[in-house]
């Protein structure tokens, strides 16, 4: 009640209690152009949601589920399958099954024991977005819906109209698919891992934290104040997790989720594409809000000007603590990094702004 | 050369204790005699007896060849010995004008005549200060120009200087440098202490080496060079514990939890718009000229200072927004300022060293009501007495009748006792000596591997180097530059807070 009051007075008198400033990129976060640097193994507009199978790496590019196979230095894709809405996420299973989510149609099973399985809702409610899947076992499966309101397409405006309608359910794959919530009233849920005695980490995109959920106890914060929008997690062969964040945070963005009216109106009147929003990629259009002498000085688009896409992987320790990071800057190419795997000794990024999928060594070759 | 000045046998005791015994020292005319010595050594009670501050227990003082008696530093500045204290001696509450005319008023003030004189006469010793400045508004390197000035213009045959340029940048260290030999060329001798000896090494015609108050060494300055003076001063070669070629050989701290985030904080024109973040388990080294605001930045994070109502900035410590208008609650949540001028703001100079460490929990939050036990005190004043290694005769000594050095262990000792998270040292080995640094640097280090945030603001690079696992560079009111302490250099640091 008091911090509301307070919020009330400050928004009131114009000061800043904890408003439009953002975190500092410095320490573990300080920013450098190692993602830029990594090679790119294959091209893919739209390239998301990497998982490694026992039969190899698999991805999603737009509804299409494409293998991926070593070419060369690099590597080629193939389609496998094409299914009838855009994949939205995927999560392989020792097994050999892989859960696929479909934007707006929940998760198909696809091959182990439980091959054909459609989850379409959880307790009732329907799986509209489901942003990330993890297999506890062969029969069990955590699926985080990112929003019960909006299909993952349309995130932007799940962000903008400032809901928290995310959940993470439980679902026992036997039976008649069963679900359990393990966290409701999440602001986009986009990632999730497992954690140390049992817990899942769940990172929480617009809170920009990672929070932890053991049993049946509230969320715990195990990491905070991030300054860009936390995407997918991936654990480490060495032990911890990589951590991609697919967009920045900046301070005109978090002074217009603060100003109801104004963002109203450009929610109902500006082609989202141009919305003072993060995105996943920038600079295409000079319909973008930020244009010229902010992010050009003698033409040369300035690594430090306000962006709204970036592209940022952070290797954390078992704690969740960030130890270093990989960065593509505004005037990058590896930008909206929502996908990792680890594989063979190598990170590899998929970048579903640039469309790229990139090889990150951990010392940042 | 004539000799200016002569001690013979110069002996000073404190309650039977000797501060300096025995003690021969002879200054000619014309002459910079640098005085060094560790903290205790007896620099200090040597240079305020020729001050006229103190006065001989026994021996003789010569001065012009004929028998000196001191009563008080206005009797020695009549005179003609003037001294520019360690701690500067002004009046807070008088602009720097009125400071430097002090006691040589007319009898009618014109104060516009006054300022115009007063800034001609600071431009002429290359010291920017603004002559109607209040004197409470200066940092410490400016008060300690104006307390040169004032020496200066006081015309006098023998200037003492104790630690002149430990607040100053390097620039004005350069003007100063140039100030005293512009004084010697006038014939005006100069005794100064400093315990940066390539200032000795580089200023001076003739060292002398103190070390438990006596004369361990007295030479032509070309006859010393670096070890053979540590070796006069400790006994022992104190270089390589000390500043072993900076952080290059150890792998710096990992990053520990995020404790604070500062997100666009500003106050006035001194800390602008400035973000950065701590982390716990380090030393976080921050390094800027006089002037850049990190002294500022940190009192505003500690409560000591109040950052800018409108569009101040965010602070967060421990995931928290904190806005702090006294120290008392930043205390309390753990965050902990060692103060840079510790004569006004770290201790009470009268009271013991074990009620001063005792006013340390104070600030934590005991119950008002609560009575404190002066035996529990004295017991925590002894066992942070040995922690520290603070030289004094008991724990009810007063701090007035410690060296620089132990002054300085007792306030970082009334720190640790507040028991903080993050713990700010502003200077914490400025006026202190090389025997006492190596021991503040091994609490400092000790603290950070207790995996406490440690943030440690200097002016001196080789213990930025020495001590940071990180070092954040500031410059004109905000961060700058990040370096890691591996590829961090003096060039490159020293670049990044002058471009």
């Amino acid at each position: 009640m008091m911090e509301a009051l307070k919020r009330l007075y400050a928004n009131f008198r114009g000061f800043d209690e904890a408003g439009s400033t953002v975190p500092m990129m410095d320490g573990p976060l300080k920013p450098n152009t190692a993602l830029d640097e990594s090679p790119v193994v294959v091209r893919m507009p739209g390239i998301d949601n990497l998982a490694a199978t026992p039969a190899g790496l698999v991805c999603s590019q737009g509804a299409a589920l494409m293998r991926l196979r070593n070419a060369g230095d690099g590597l080629e894709a193939a389609e496998d399958r094409t299914f009838s809405s855009e994949i939205t996420c995927l999560a392989a299973d020792a097994s050999g099954a892989l859960a696929i989510g479909l934007d707006g149609q929940g998760i198909v099973i696809q091959g182990g024991r439980h091959d054909g399985l459609q989850i379409k809702d959880a307790s009732g409610a329907a799986l509209r977005s489901p942003s990330a899947a993890l297999f506890l076992d062969p029969d069990t499966l955590v699926v985080a819906n990112g929003s019960a309101e909006f299909m993952m397409a349309d995130w932007k405006r799940d962000l903008m109209n400032r809901r928290a309608t995310g959940s993470v359910w439980r679902i026992a794959l036997g039976g008649k698919g069963e679900a359990t919530p393990r966290a409701r009233n999440l602001a986009f849920p986009y990632g999730l891992a497992r954690g140390a005695g049992g817990a899942v980490l769940v990172s929480e995109a617009w809170r920009h934290r990672v929070v932890a959920l053991d049993g049946g106890k509230a969320p715990r914060a195990v990491l905070s104040d991030l300054p860009a929008y936390p995407a997918r997690m991936a654990p480490a062969a060495g032990g911890g997790f990589w951590l991609a964040l697919f967009a920045p945070r900046n301070q005109l963005i978090e002074f217009v989720l603060r100003e109801e009216a104004y963002r109203r109106r450009m929610v109902s009147t500006i082609d989202p594409a141009y919305w003072i929003a993060p995105a996943l990629s920038s600079g295409a259009s000079f319909l973008e809000p930020i244009q010229g002498g902010a992010r050009k000085k003698l033409n040369m688009l300035k690594p430090w000007s306000p962006s709204w896409s970036y592209g940022l992987v952070v290797r954390c320790d078992a704690d969740m603590r960030p130890r270093t990071s990989f960065h593509s800057r505004a005037d990058g190419s590896i930008h909206g990094v929502t996908a990792l795997v680890e594989q063979d000794g190598a990170l590899l990024v998929g970048a579903k702004g640039s469309g790229a999928l990139v090889r990150l060594q951990e010392d940042g070759r | 050369m004539t000799a200016l000045l002569e001690l013979k046998q110069a002996t000073k005791d404190f309650r039977g204790v000797a501060a300096i015994k025995d003690v021969d020292f002879t200054l000619e005319s014309g002459e910079i005699h640098a005085i060094v010595g560790e903290n205790g050594a007896g620099k200090s009670t040597l240079t305020k007896i020729l001050a006229g501050v103190y006065q001989l227990s026994s021996g003789t003082m010569l001065f012009d060849g004929k028998p000196a008696q001191l009563a008080s530093p206005a009797d020695a500045l009549n005179q003609g010995i003037a001294m520019v204290f360690q701690e500067t001696n002004l009046v807070p509450s008088m602009t720097v004008a009125q400071n430097i005319y002090l006691g040589d008023e007319k009898m009618f003030n014109r104060l516009r005549g006054l300022y115009i004189q007063a800034q001609r006469f600071l431009l002429s010793l290359n010291f920017y200060v603004d002559p109607m400045a209040l004197v409470s508004s200066l940092g410490a390197g400016k008060k300690q120009m104006v307390e040169i000035a004032r020496a200066v213009h006081h015309k006098a045959r023998l200037m003492i200087f104790d630690e002149p340029t430990a607040t100053l940048t390097p620039e004005e260290k350069f003007h100063f440098f140039n100030l005293v030999r512009r004084l010697k060329r006038d014939g005006v001798s100069i005794i100064f202490i400093s315990h940066a000896l390539e200032e000795a090494l580089e200023l001076s015609d003739r060292i002398t080496v103190m070390r438990d108050g006596k004369v361990s060494a007295s030479d032509l300055t070309k006859n010393f060079n670096r070890d053979r003076i540590i070796q006069a001063m400790v006994g022992r070669s104190l270089t390589d514990e000390l500043y072993s070629g900076g952080a290059k050989d150890r792998v710096p701290r990992p990053y520990g939890e995020k404790v604070l985030s500062i997100q666009n904080l500003s106050m006035g024109t001194v800390v602008r718009n400035t973000s950065f973040s701590v982390f716990a388990g380090q030393v976080t080294g921050l390094f800027g000229l006089v002037g850049s605001g990190r002294t500022e930045t940190m009192k505003i994070v500690s409560g000591v200072l109040k950052r800018d109502f409108f569009h101040g900035g965010t602070i967060t410590f421990k995931d928290k927004p904190v806005r702090y208008r006294t120290p008392r609650p930043a205390v309390r949540d753990g965050i902990v300022y060692v103060t840079e001028d510790r004569k006004v703001e770290g201790f009470f100079e009268t009271m013991s060293i074990a009620a001063n460490i005792q006013l340390g929990t104070v600030a934590k939050g005991i119950n008002p009501l609560a009575i404190i036990s002066m035996a529990e005190a004295r017991a925590m004043a002894r066992q942070w007495t040995e922690r520290l290694a603070i030289k004094a005769i008991d724990p009810n000594a007063r701090i007035i009748e410690l060296s620089g050095g132990n002054q300085q262990k007792v306030v970082i000792a009334k720190s640790a006792v507040q028991k903080p998270k993050m713990i700010i040292f502003d200077e914490p080995t400025r006026g202190v000596d090389v025997g006492s640094i190596v021991e503040i640097h091994r609490f400092i280090n000790e603290l950070a591997d207790t995996g406490m945030a440690v943030i440690v603001i200097s002016s001196y690079l080789p213990e930025i180097l020495a001590l940071s696992d990180r070092i954040l560079v500031a410059r004109q009111g905000r961060i700058v530059e990040e370096m890691d302490s591996r590829s961090a250099t003096e060039q490159r640091i020293m670049y990044a807070a002058v471009h």
